[in-house]
Formats: C-alpha cells, sequence, structure tokens
C-alpha cells in the first residue's frame, strides 16, 4: 500500500520535473537564439559602419579626383594635379576593398558591378582629359569634361553610394529592431512561463497537502471506527449468544431436546460469527498499524501449559491425544505473552480442528541463531496434511484449504495463520509450514527469546554496575544531567533511557535500585510505561519516582509509584527521596561508632532521611557489643577512639559469626599511611574523608556498601 | 436471597442478563446509568455490583471509583462487564477498584463462579 502511494506520487513528481525542465529548457534556447541574433545585429552594425566609411573614403576618393583635374583642366597648374594622382593610387585598393565588403555585405553587394563600372567610366574619363590636358589639346579636355558630365556619371555614382549607404544603415536597424522586439517576445514568453509553473506547482501542493490531510483523516475515521466496531458488533451478538442460552436452559429445564438442539446451533453460529468478527477486526488493527507490542518476562511452561489446556476439549471432541514435549533450558522469555498465546492457541486449534483420531504435539526448543536465542515452537499434527501448491497460499488472508473437509461447516475464520504469522514478525520472528498429504503438518513458530525494538539492539550491550544504579527514564536530557551531577561524586551509577521502551529493557539487564520516569514523555505514555514496569514480576519491587510537568499529586494512577515530583523538582528533595527509596527493603539499622558526640550527632543527621533505626556507639569495645545485640545494617566507623579502636574493633568485628560480612564505611580524619590503608581495604567496605563528606554522600557510600555485600 | 445490582445501558443485555440471574435465584436490581447505579447501591446495598464500563451520565470506571471512596459503599465488590478484552481494559477496571472483569458476551457459568468468589 505505503509503496505504491510512494510511486504514485514519485510519477507526479516526474510529470512536474519533466515540465519544468522542458520550460527551462524552451527559455534557454530562446535566450540563446536571441543572443545568436543580438550577436549577428551586433556584427552587422559594425560591418555598417565599416561600410559607410570605406563608402564614404571611395566618395572622397572619386570627388578629389575630380575636383582636382577639373582644377588643372581650369587653371593649366599641375599642381592640382597631386590629389588626382593620389585619388587614382588608391582607387584600385578602395575597389578591392568594396568588392571583398560586397561579398558578406549585400548593400554593397548588389551595388558593387554598377559602382565598379561607373568608378571605372569616370576614372577613364577622367584620365583621358588629364592626359589631353597634357598635351595642350584643352578644348578637347574640355569637351570630355563636358560629355563626362552629361554623361552625369559622377552624379549616379553618388547616387549610388549614397543608396548604398541607406541601404547599409536600414538593415542594420531593421534587424535591430527585430532582435528587440523578439527579445522582449522571448522575455514574455519565460515570465508565463514561470507564473504557469508557478500556478501549476501551488495547485500541486494544495492537492497534495488536501489529499494528505483526507489520507490523515480517513487513518483518524478508520481508527475511530475499529474501536466503536469492537463495541458495537459485540452488544446485539451478546444478545444473540445470551438470549439462546437463557432459552438453552428452560429448554432443559422443560426436556423440550430438538428446541434445545437447535438453540445450541444458533448459539454456536453466534459464537462463531463473534470469531469473524474479531479475526476481522484484528486484521484490520494490523494492517492498519495499530498493534503495538507489550513486552512482560513469562513463564515460558506456564504459558503452553495455559494454551493445551485451552485447546484439550476441542482435541478431545475429535479424538485426539495432544502432550508437550518441552527441551531442557526453555524457561522464561521476554516478549508479548498475549500476541504469542494467540499465535499458539491458532496453530493448536487448527492441528485440533484438522486432525481426526490423531496426536498433536506441542514441541519447544531452544535455538541460538547468530548471537540471539529464539524460542522454537512446533506444532506437530498426524492430519491429512496439505498438498505443495496450497502451503504458501495458506498464510493469505482469507484463504481456505479446498481440500479440508472443514470448508463450509463454519469452523474456521480463514485469517487465522495470516494473523499468526504477522503477530510472530512482529515479535522479530516468523511462521513455517512442512506438510506433505497423508504424513500430517508441522506448523512452526521460531520467536527471539528476548524481544528487541530495534533501538536497543544497535546500542552497546549494557553491563550491570557493582555500584547502586539509578536508572532515568526521560526525554528531557536536561533532567539526565541534573541527576547525573547530584551523583557526580558519589559511588553510585547513574544509567539514561530516553525513551519508556529502551528504559523497561534496561531496567532488566541493569537491575536498579530506584527508577525515575517522566510520565509526559513524547512517543510513549509514561502512565502506560509505569504499568508495565509494575505488572513486569521482575521489575515490579524497583521503586519507581515520577517526575512531571503537570501537577499530578492525586492522579489516581501514580499510586502505583513511590513517589510523585512536579518539575521543575526540588534537586536536594529529589536527591534524598531517590536515595531513600534506594536504599528501601535493604538494611534497616546502622551503627554509628565515634568517640565524639558531636561527630555522632552530624553523621546521625546525614542518615536520618533513611528512615533507618540508627545505633550510637562511643568506642570499638561498646560497638562490638551493640553489633552482637542488634546485628546493624552497616557500620560507620570512626578510627581514633579510646580503649577499643578503629582498627582493633574492625579485626574483632571480622573475627565474630554475625559481624564477619557486616558493611563497615570509615569515616576518618587521620593521616592513613599505607600500610593502614592496605589492612582498611581488607576489611571496610570504603574509606571517607570525614572533612570532605558533604550532604547525602554518606547515604551512597552506605548504598554502595550494601551493594557490595549483596 | 442474594441482592445484585446490574448496572447496563443495553436494554437487552439488560433483561436477558437479569432474567437469567433471578432464574438462578438471587434477586436483581437494575440501574441504566452510573449516577443511578451508585444511588441504588446506597440505597440498597446490594450483595455484588455488576457494572457494564460504557455508560452514559456517568461511565462504570468513574461510578466505581466513587462507590470505593464511600465509606458506605467501600466494601461491596464490584465486578466490571465489558466488551473489549485488551489487557489494558481489565488493569483499568481494576485500578478503578474493581474486584473482578468479565468480557462479553458473558460466560454465564464463570459470572457465576465469580459473583461467588467475590462475596468470600
Amino acid at each position: 500500500m505505503r509503496t505504491w502511494t510512494t510511486h504514485l506520487r514519485s510519477l507526479d513528481e516526474m510529470f512536474y520535473i519533466l515540465i519544468g525542465a522542458l520550460a527551462l529548457l524552451l527559455g534557454v534556447g530562446a535566450v540563446y537564439l536571441n543572443w545568436e541574433k543580438g550577436r549577428q545585429a551586433d556584427l552587422l552594425a559594425r560591418q555598417n559602419r565599416r561600410a559607410v566609411s570605406v563608402i564614404r573614403q571611395f566618395q572622397l576618393t572619386i570627388s578629389g579626383a575630380e575636383s582636382g583635374s577639373r582644377a588643372f583642366l581650369l587653371t593649366g597648374d599641375a599642381a592640382f594635379l597631386t590629389p588626382y594622382t593620389r585619388a587614382m593610387e588608391s582607387l584600385d585598393g578602395q575597389l578591392t576593398q568594396l568588392s571583398e565588403m560586397g561579398a558578406t555585405h549585400s548593400p554593397i553587394g548588389v551595388r558593387f558591378p554598377e559602382i565598379q563600372r561607373l568608378a571605372t567610366a569616370k576614372t577613364n574619363e577622367l584620365t583621358a582629359a588629364v592626359q589631353a590636358g597634357w598635351l595642350g589639346e584643352w578644348d578637347f579636355a574640355t569637351e570630355l569634361v563636358e560629355a563626362g558630365r552629361q554623361l552625369d556619371t559622377a552624379n549616379k555614382l553618388q547616387e549610388l553610394i549614397a543608396e548604398a549607404e541607406l541601404a547599409t544603415l536600414t538593415e542594420g536597424e531593421i534587424l535591430t529592431q527585430q532582435t528587440l522586439s523578439s527579445m522582449k517576445m522571448a522575455a514574455l514568453l519565460a515570465v508565463l512561463c514561470c507564473i504557469g509553473l508557478f500556478i501549476l506547482f501551488a495547485v500541486e501542493n494544495q492537492r497534495v497537502a488536501a489529499r494528505r490531510r483526507a489520507a490523515e483523516h480517513a487513518s483518524a475515521v478508520k481508527s475511530a471506527f475499529l474501536a466503536s466496531m469492537s463495541h458495537e458488533l459485540r452488544t446485539p451478538l451478546n444478545a444473540v449468544i445470551g438470549y439462546s442460552q437463557m432459552l438453552q436452559e428452560e429448554a432443559e429445564a422443560a426436556n423440550r431436546l430438538t428446541d434445545f438442539q437447535d438453540l445450541q446451533k444458533i448459539e454456536t453460529a453466534g459464537k462463531h460469527l463473534l470469531e469473524l468478527i474479531n479475526s476481522i477486526l484484528e486484521m484490520s488493527k494490523i494492517e492498519a498499524g495499530k498493534v503495538e507490542v507489550h513486552t512482560s518476562v513469562f513463564d515460558v511452561p506456564e504459558l503452553l501449559g495455559e494454551v493445551v489446556e485451552l485447546v484439550r476439549p476441542t482435541a478431545a471432541k475429535n479424538g485426539n491425544a495432544l502432550e508437550i514435549a518441552l527441551a531442557p533450558g526453555v524457561k522464561l522469555m521476554f516478549s508479548d505473552v498475549v500476541k504469542l498465546r494467540q499465535c499458539l492457541l491458532n496453530l493448536l486449534s487448527n492441528a485440533a480442528k484438522f486432525t481426526q483420531n490423531g496426536k498433536i504435539i506441542l514441541r519447544v526448543e531452544r535455538i541460538v541463531e547468530g548471537q540471539r536465542p529464539f524460542l522454537r515452537f512446533d506444532v506437530v499434527d498426524t492430519g491429512p496434511g496439505i498438498a505443495p501448491g496450497e502451503i504458501e497460499r495458506l498464510f493469505e488472508p482469507f484463504h481456505q484449504l479446498e481440500s479440508t473437509p472443514i470448508r463450509g461447516k463454519g469452523q474456521g475464520t480463514g485469517l487465522g495463520l495470516a494473523i499468526t504469522r504477522r503477530l510472530t514478525r512482529m515479535l522479530g520472528g516468523d511462521t513455517f509450514v512442512q506438510s506433505e498429504p497423508g504424513s500430517g503438518s508441522t506448523f512452526t513458530i521460531s520467536v527471539p527469546e528476548e524481544f528487541s525494538p530495534g533501538a536497543l539492539q544497535a546500542a552497546v550491550p549494557l553491563q550491570p554496575s557493582e555500584k547502586p544504579t539509578i536508572l532515568v527514564i526521560d526525554d528531557d536530557t536536561a533532567i539526565h544531567g541534573l541527576i547525573r551531577r547530584l551523583f557526580e561524586k558519589h559511588p553510585v551509577e547513574v544509567a539514561v533511557a530516553r525513551n519508556g521502551e529502551d528504559g523497561i529493557q534496561m531496567a532488566r539487564i541493569l537491575n536498579p535500585r530506584v527508577i525515575t520516569l517522566d510520565v509526559v514523555m513524547e512517543g510513549a505514555d509514561g502512565w502506560e510505561i509505569l504499568h508495565r514496569l509494575k505488572r513486569d514480576p521482575h521489575l515490579a519491587r524497583i521503586p519507581v519516582i515520577l517526575l512531571s510537568i503537570l501537577d499530578n499529586h492525586g492522579d489516581p494512577r501514580g499510586f502505583l509509584a513511590e513517589e510523585v515530583f512536579t518539575k521543575p523538582v526540588d534537586v536536594d528533595r529529589l536527591a534524598s527521596a531517590i536515595l531513600r527509596h534506594a536504599a528501601a527493603g535493604r538494611a534497616q539499622s546502622a551503627l554509628i561508632v565515634d568517640d565524639s558526640s558531636e561527630a555522632r550527632e552530624i553523621l546521625r543527621k546525614q542518615l536520618q532521611s533513611l528512615g533507618w533505626t540508627i545505633h550510637e556507639a562511643a568506642d570499638g569495645a561498646e560497638a562490638l557489643e551493640r553489633c552482637e545485640a542488634v546485628h546493624p545494617g552497616v557500620v560507620v566507623l570512626d578510627l581514633m577512639m579510646p580503649n577499643v579502636d578503629g582498627f582493633e574493633f574492625l579485626s574483632r568485628l571480622r573475627n565474630t559469626e554475625s559481624g564477619r560480612a557486616t558493611p563497615v564505611i570509615v569515616v576518618t580524619a587521620m593521616e592513613l599511611d599505607s600500610t593502614q590503608r592496605q589492612r582498611l581495604k581488607q576489611q571496610a567496605a570504603a574509606i571517607v574523608d570525614k572533612a570532605s563528606l558533604r550532604g547525602n554522600e554518606l547515604i551512597s557510600q552506605v548504598l554502595a556498601a550494601l551493594e557490595v555485600s549483596r | 436471597m442474594t441482592t445484585l445490582l446490574l448496572v447496563e445501558d443495553n436494554a437487552m443485555n439488560l433483561d436477558m442478563l437479569s432474567r437469567r440471574l433471578q432464574r438462578k435465584g438471587f434477586d436483581v436490581l437494575t440501574a441504566l446509568d452510573g449516577e443511578q447505579a451508585i444511588q441504588m447501591t446506597q440505597q440498597h446495598k446490594p450483595a455484588v455490583v455488576l457494572m457494564d464500563m460504557s455508560l452514559p451520565v456517568l461511565d462504570g470506571w468513574e461510578a466505581t471509583r466513587r462507590l470505593k471512596a464511600d465509606p458506605a459503599t467501600r466494601h461491596i465488590p464490584v465486578i466490571a462487564l465489558t466488551a473489549h478484552a485488551l489487557p489494558a481494559e481489565r488493569e483499568r477496571a481494576l485500578e478503578a477498584g474493581c474486584a473482578a472483569f468479565e468480557t462479553k458476551p458473558i460466560d454465564f457459568p464463570k459470572l457465576l463462579a465469580a459473583i461467588e468468589s467475590v462475596q468470600r
């Protein structure tokens, strides 16, 4: 389902990406074309400028030659021939230049032959006139000039040149105009494309958002539907089953056997319908992802006994023997007992239904696959068996075997195996089948002995500490830091879990002395975690201190916890509460041995929040007496004392039967040499500097000493 | 004769269950919602209350909590009757102060056994 929607979405996205790419391509194309056009226009403009200057130069040359020659003919002064001679020298070069330019530049190109013809005619005429002048034939020269004028060569040439110039300029202008307008068009097109795309995206976004809202709504509706369905469907069925039972009782009392049997059929049908409804609801819940794993520690043999007893009546009805074969080493399991029970019941009741006068064995073994131990439950029957082609289809929802004689008798829902496989997969395992027609079937469930919800799986394997451990279950890292700092210098381990699921698992491994639990954690209901902690026989005795942002004093659910704190917490109160609860159920008394009554008073005050009985002794002799009399859980000992000192007391205490294992914490202001220190280390749980002892540290020392002596 | 209070808002279930219980020799009082249930309990002090949990006006959990908070009715055992078989539902009912928990459709012999056992 999910992959399908993802797929569809990616198709949509592909479409829009394609459109976007196309628009971009068009835009880039238009810009490129225009840029190319602009470049051409620019090239043309430069050519035009050059062409115009060449033409003007040519015009000047021609008119220079003409006026020079005319002046010579009028005056006979040879000095006037200089411009004529220069013009004649450069004319050929200029004509070549024009002809080259005409090859690429049409306004000149089309007119060049005419220009060349006229220019040649003009130069020939001028040359003839100048030569006549040189020869002194002035009349003939003047005649020639006149004739030339009549031919109007110069004017025609001028006209042509002016035309070429104009044409050149016009062509450039037209091209520039064209370029400009097409640039405008391209820009307009690009803007339109952008607007169009933007609108498309906006519309699509809206559609996606609307679809998501609709999907969320549908999911919420589905959940609500599932929740109410289970009630709405059961209520009328309850009446059907109940009334038929009631009438059965009446029929039985009145000895109406036929009525009784018919009513029994109504009841059976009603119960079957109920079973169907339950299976369908369960399947829908699994498909909707509404089924959660609730872990606890449970006794496997106990569970097996329970399920076998439930199936025994059905098995007996079909003449089947039912046995448990339990391999050694199968005892406790940490998983979801409700789901596992359901799976086992499913397989066992199938076996009991489909086997006639045969034998059903529930065989359980512990198998280590890789690093993880699995429990393997085999349900072996001597029933009809399953054809190879049918085996995989068995696990499809609503599939029932064509060949089974049960079909149509209203005994199965066709969902049992599908549900079983899905549930075992949720627990990290799977369901398989091995079967041959005629030689029975073996259905197998394989599930990890210890369920792990993934998150903790990758973490470093946890080791229980030798120090007393405080487990902090909180998603607020500020609380982690706060509690760590509280016990920074104490012989106490602080472990943290960021969510309830991890917290429960860590509690199982670390066996903490006390747990602090945030009841308003994200993603998990702290109340639910509290329940699970208190339901678990291995964890139930661990004191739990609730930390909550809300004032939950008086919340009835809080009664399972030992104490409730509202955040922000009073750190000193929290610290002493943690230590008090950590010490609860351990030793109940302490003996303080010090010759100074003031010192005893200080130590007593430090221990008083534990609520223990505190005994006192002023020297070693008295202390030994008190130990014999009251058997204190822990001794807090000064070293420098009159009569029997601390060293002496310790040696003698260790030689008594009752005092051999009593934890002793030495609290001293004395400078110890290495021999003394060595000796004390063997006999005392801890040596604490009297001067640096602050606040709750003595309690932590006491806890640590008790932990070691465990 | 043992007096029971049956609290149930569904008329058919109420009729059926009360008749079956009467046939077993119980004196059956009935209430249709949580508030009535509290009144009836205070007034008649039945031996056992059979309480449906999803009720109008005041639900079964709250009604049970109030009965358990009242020194006059605290000693009367309440058996929860619910359509939900979930473990959480059971916890919730027991937490509210119910002495036993039965899932609908009611298994009649089991219910009779529960009525017997909570009175001890």
